[in-house]
């Protein structure tokens, strides 16, 4: 796929983007991250379910730039960078899970129960 | 006004640091005024400074890579005076040192900065320095895909340099190692500037590294000349893409780790401290995560080297070539999965501890795989034993001696006895070794390539056999100090019946100060001697790969026509098909980019906001923030960013570069010498 470098209209990220859907994942993911943060000033439940649900509100805010202000999707343009973005799926649930891992078995060991 | 910056924070008092600023500030004049006596500064500024060819970049990043070389060898030599120094309750102290002649806080800063220096500013930009200068020539690319983010890269990589350079002069450096061990890089017990310095000059640094990886995969992937399918690339390039496909994924989060760490020092945050829901565990594993990735972004490369070096001068093709890249491949992948072993006494779990046992002893299948591949591509070769060949023969030896080392420390129950001594040091050291041997074999075989003369051979027997032995002397002897406990960071050695080692490295160290000293007089003999040693297209007569088909140096469009490519190891094909002396019939017009001054500018802006954010001059942070966005938007209504260069000059070019110790072309061909195609032939 070859783009003709005198037109940058023509790139597919200048094509798809606009001001609609940027204005959309701006408000969509202002809006999650301040439903987490009244979560969290109020108190609103036990630690470990506030820490759950703020996961759960990482992730589609994640999802939503990813998708408003990237425009990852599977076109035929943008097919090579979501997949390029899902090639760094397994290093994310390798590093991330296996901290959790270690540190739940660290935790068992040295801290007070 | 100035933040925390007084001129009480310039140690002049102090002996050891006023006679580096002594010799820095020599050094500097004479630099500064050979500039000017020449007349240079015109010609640095538009030929070199302002620069976006990939081959210059790569040069800087050399050079930058080797002034940092310099220094960190230096802080080694000081880290093993002042061990054999202060060996034993008896030894004597100097320069205000109780033992020896560093006070601990100072040697603390030493081993720090040694750190640092070496893995992020001196192994890291010379081994960017060669991919940069190699991979587009040797997929036949006229540059990199994006040659002004690459200029970018290599001046946030100089920053961070400069910043740890300042250190020395402004202030402290970290005394927490090169590792920061929290929660000693915390406010309350790093008070000083010295964490910041660290911090700071990382950060940067690693933004030019990822942004440079970004660079080197898009260039692999996109910008292939015809005909260079995926399994006929170099094994370089192959090892250039792997080791940037870890740079890419892994520095990231070295960012987020260092970043929470000066949220926790800027803003009184709470990510690593001891209380209030902090965890300094989570500083070691998000360190490591970035770390282990990183010590195989610094050797892959130089298996590549050792991969290229090692058929040119046995005649054969690479063994095993296939299974030389799924090597390399897999190594990338586990790479991401054995960071644990940095810690394992930490006090996870043993089936934890048994997980990273296994995947880190994973690791040594593709690596004796690569080791038997070397091997057996000598095997029944014509072998000779130029220098590149002897420094990539000796990084096997020292390849297998750290590899050994490293599988007894993937063993659990060694490791607690071994963590933290002098053992883990001579084993990380020997493995980097097979960097530096292979990074040096690479710059005595590519330097004709890059400067069209050769290395003196004499010499640089001189500087292989001393640097390889001291080596050998420091590191034996460290391996025997470390299996005795000998913990590492030792400002004050308690026993003096490790004197007779610590002596023994010491004599090692001043063999290695002799291979300087032979390395320079190498550089003198050659620089002098230069008119008899011009070199041709292939000054070794034997190489294999693509950048051997243009000319040495190579010209600002390194292929006058972009190459086809036949065969794997094209310049072999060539040459045994008789195709290597042709010249093409015509020559047609080459765009090119052009250079420009803002990748400059905008690293000087980052130097700046990097020195205001460790001295807190928060005005001047701000200011040089929005001086780089003000650049980039400026720039992004540039006019032109390209050129063109006009056949008729291209072919004229071509025959001053004809006239120099190549041989003359003997036929003339439609298309070229690098655009002949077998397949297309009648």
């Amino acid at each position: 796929m070859s783009v003709d470098n005198t037109r940058p209209s023509e790139h597919p990220e200048i094509a798809f983007s606009n001001g609609r859907s940027y204005l959309i994942g701006y408000v969509v993911t202002l809006g999650l991250l301040g439903i987490s943060l009244l979560l969290v000033q109020g108190h609103a439940m036990s630690a470990f379910n506030l820490m759950a649900s703020i996961s759960v509100i990482a992730f589609l805010t994640t999802i939503a730039k990813l998708y408003y202000l990237f425009h990852l999707n599977f076109s035929e343009a943008q097919r090579w960078n979501t997949l390029t973005l899902m090639l760094n799926v397994p290093l994310l649930i390798l590093s991330i899970g296996l901290t959790a891992w270690m540190f739940q078995t660290l935790y068992d060991r040295v801290m007070m129960h | 006004m100035f933040g925390r910056l007084t001129l009480s924070q310039v140690p002049y008092d102090n002996l050891v640091v006023g006679t580096a600023f002594i010799f820095a500030a020599v050094l500097g004049l004479v630099i500064v005024g050979s500039l000017t006596y020449y007349r240079k500064w015109g010609w640095l500024y538009t030929e070199w400074l302002t620069t976006i060819d990939h081959k210059r970049i790569g040069i800087m990043y050399g050079i930058v890579g080797t002034v940092m070389l310099f220094r960190g060898f230096v802080d080694a030599i000081m880290m093993r005076t002042q061990q054999v120094m202060a060996a034993g309750p008896l030894s004597h102290g100097y320069l205000g040192a109780e033992h020896g002649y560093l006070p601990p806080y100072h040697y603390d800063q030493i081993y720090g900065s040694h750190g640092t220096i070496m893995l992020i500013f001196a192994a890291t930009p010379i081994l960017a320095g060669f991919m940069n200068y190699l991979v587009p020539l040797q997929i036949g690319a006229r540059d990199m895909a994006f040659p002004y983010l690459n200029a970018l890269a290599f001046w946030m990589t100089a920053v961070g340099a400069a910043l740890t350079m300042v250190s020395l002069f402004v202030g402290d450096f970290s005394h927490a190692g090169w590792v920061g061990l929290a929660p000693l890089t915390e406010l309350p017990y790093s008070p000083d500037v010295g964490v910041d310095y660290w911090s700071w000059a990382l950060q940067i640094g690693s933004i030019g590294t990822t942004i440079g990886a970004v660079n080197i995969i898009a260039t692999i992937i996109k910008m292939r000349a015809p005909g260079m399918t995926w399994m006929r690339m170099s094994l370089f390039t192959w090892t250039s893409l792997t080791t940037n496909v870890i740079g890419l994924t892994a520095f990231p989060v070295l960012g987020v780790a260092i970043g929470l760490l000066s949220l926790d020092r800027y803003l009184g945050t709470h990510f690593y401290t001891t209380g209030l829901g902090g965890n300094f565990m989570l500083y070691t594993n998000l360190f490591w995560i970035w770390g282990h990735p990183e010590v195989y972004f610094i050797i892959l490369p130089s298996w590549g080297m050792m991969s290229e070096i090692i058929p040119t001068f046995s005649e054969k093709k690479l063994f095993g070539y296939p299974v030389m890249v799924a090597a390399t491949m897999s190594i990338g992948c586990i790479s991401w999965t054995v960071w644990l072993h940095h810690f394992f006494t930490m006090g996870a779990g043993p089936v934890v501890n048994a997980f990273y046992s296994i995947a880190t002893m994973l690791v040594a299948i593709p690596t004796g795989v690569k080791v038997f591949d070397w091997a057996l591509t000598m095997v029944r070769g014509r072998l000779t034993f130029t220098t590149p060949m002897l420094w990539a023969v000796s990084a096997i030896f020292m390849q297998i001696i750290g590899g050994w080392t490293g599988m007894m420390l993937a063993i659990p129950a060694i490791n607690y006895m071994t963590h933290n001594s002098v053992f883990v040091i001579a084993h990380f050291h020997c493995v980097v070794m097979v960097t530096v041997f292979a990074s040096i074999g690479g710059a005595t075989f590519w330097f004709p390539k890059m400067f069209g003369f050769t290395l003196d051979e004499r010499s640089g027997k001189w500087v292989f056999w001393l640097l390889v032995g001291g080596s050998f002397i420091v590191f034996t002897a460290m391996f025997m100090l470390g299996l005795t406990g000998m913990p590492r960071r030792l400002a004050y050695v308690p026993y003096a019946t490790w004197w007779p080692l610590l002596a023994i490295e010491e004599i090692g160290i001043f063999v290695d100060i002799a291979a300087l000293a032979a390395f320079i007089w190498q550089i003198t003999v050659s620089i002098r001697d230069r008119n008899s040693n011009l070199a041709g297209r292939d000054p070794w007569g034997t190489a294999r790969s693509l950048e051997w088909l243009t000319h040495s140096p190579v010209p600002d469009y390194n292929f006058a026509v972009i190459p086809h490519i036949n065969a794997r190891d094209e310049a072999a094909w060539r040459r045994e098909h008789h195709l290597d002396h042709i010249m093409p019939t015509e020559y047609s017009d080459i765009e090119m980019p052009v250079n420009t001054p803002v990748p400059m500018f905008i690293g000087a802006c980052t130097a700046a906001f990097g020195f205001a954010m460790i001295w807190r001059i928060w005005w001047l942070a701000i200011a040089s923030l929005v001086t780089i966005f003000v650049i980039v938007i400026f720039r992004s209504f540039g006019g032109t960013t390209g050129t063109t260069i006009p056949g008729s000059e291209v072919r004229r070019m071509e025959r001053l570069a004809a006239r120099g110790p190549e041989r003359r072309p003997d036929r003339l061909v439609p298309g070229a010498v690098t655009a002949f195609n077998a397949g297309a032939a009648e």
